[in-house]
């Protein structure tokens, strides 16, 4: 990470936690690749495996469930953060050049593509699937001295292989599939197969067809076999 | 297809081209200028100095209170921020087109 960058991101955690924000939110998307860096530090782990763009994805898993209320906007202003909106769904960005800060929330029953509003955070927030896998088993890292919760790398990428089939951008949905299958291959040399398998069990039959499928496209048989061990 | 490193950067100039537009209005709607004391018998008065039609021009404000100047320093600190990020954006938007066409047209 570059240094501007680095002080920006952690200027930012910073801020979350000292107003009790950040324990109700979950970093997730491609710069959770570069978090895991502290959980693979006993295998060889590149945390550069992924090109990440300079969003990061914030998920509030239970908006409901908030134990404080702070105006992100007003927090970050100082720093350069200005809000944008899109055009088309009205989800809201916080942009500067170094980070981009996007939050989301779980997209349950028949789902919706409109953006929640967080009146307790004065933000909207994207809703998404499956976010269920990824709240299972949360992590907590350390970046430089500020508490984050991520989730475990196995549901990391579980979650990464089922959404890369809703991609309708196909090099998003290759990239997603990329960096789950490396995710997965870290995970085996830490001798944490059974992870794997037992996340895997848990979810539905509909669900581990489509991994299974888009495995076997990748000729991942090593994982596979995983998958289905006794 | 784009490439995966395509499709990135690709992504990351429309982010910027985002953020360039943003910041522009953002400056657009704050107000413009610097605060200036003058002391005069003992008493001090504010103006606001900025550029209108390429001319200097000073507004007078009279006696503020230290919230009213600490509000103005804020934005005049915002504002230089906001142009430096402006800057920024643009940077990152001529280096991602010129990454991005090679010999192809963008």
């Amino acid at each position: 990470m570059e240094k501007n960058q680095y002080e920006l991101c952690h200027e930012v955690l910073k801020r979350f936690s000292e107003n009790g924000i950040l324990d109700s939110m979950i970093l997730i998307g491609s710069w959770c690749v570069y978090f895991y860096q502290d959980y693979f530090s006993d295998v060889p782990y590149v945390n550069q495996i992924v090109l990440k763009t300079r969003d990061m994805d914030v998920l509030i898993p239970n908006p409901r469930k908030l134990r404080s209320s702070t105006d992100i906007p007003s927090l970050i202003k100082d720093l350069g953060y200005v809000v944008s909106f899109d055009q088309i769904t009205g989800h809201m960005k916080l942009d500067h050049p170094e980070l981009i800060l996007e939050f989301l929330v779980p997209n349950i029953g028949r789902g919706s593509d409109v953006p929640a509003n967080i009146k307790e955070l004065n933000i909207n927030a994207f809703p998404i699937r499956y976010t269920h896998i990824l709240e299972q088993d949360v992590i907590h890292v350390e970046f430089d001295g500020i508490p984050c919760n991520i989730p475990h790398p196995v549901n990391f990428a579980l979650q990464k292989l089922l959404i890369c089939v809703r991609r309708k951008d196909r090099e998003k949905a290759k990239k997603d599939k990329n960096t789950a299958i490396q995710i997965l291959h870290f995970v085996i040399q830490k001798k944490e197969e059974r992870k794997i398998k037992s996340v895997f069990e848990q979810l539905g039959n509909k669900q581990k067809s489509i991994i299974v499928r888009e495995l076997e496209k990748e000729n991942e048989s090593e994982i596979i076999n995983i998958l289905y061990s006794t | 297809m784009k490439g995966p490193i395509k499709s990135v950067l690709a992504e990351e100039l429309q982010n910027s081209i985002r953020m360039k537009n943003e910041y522009k209005n953002a400056l657009e709607k704050m107000p413009k200028g610097c605060l200036r004391k003058r002391n005069i018998k003992g008493h001090d008065y504010y103006y606001v100095v900025k550029r209108e039609n390429g001319k200097i021009v000073e507004e007078y404000k009279g006696k503020l209170s230290k919230g009213q100047i600490a509000e103005i320093e804020n934005n005049v600190q915002l504002r230089a921020k906001y142009r430096e990020l402006l800057s920024q954006a643009n940077k990152q938007i001529k280096f991602l087109k010129g990454c991005l066409r090679g010999k192809e047209p963008v």
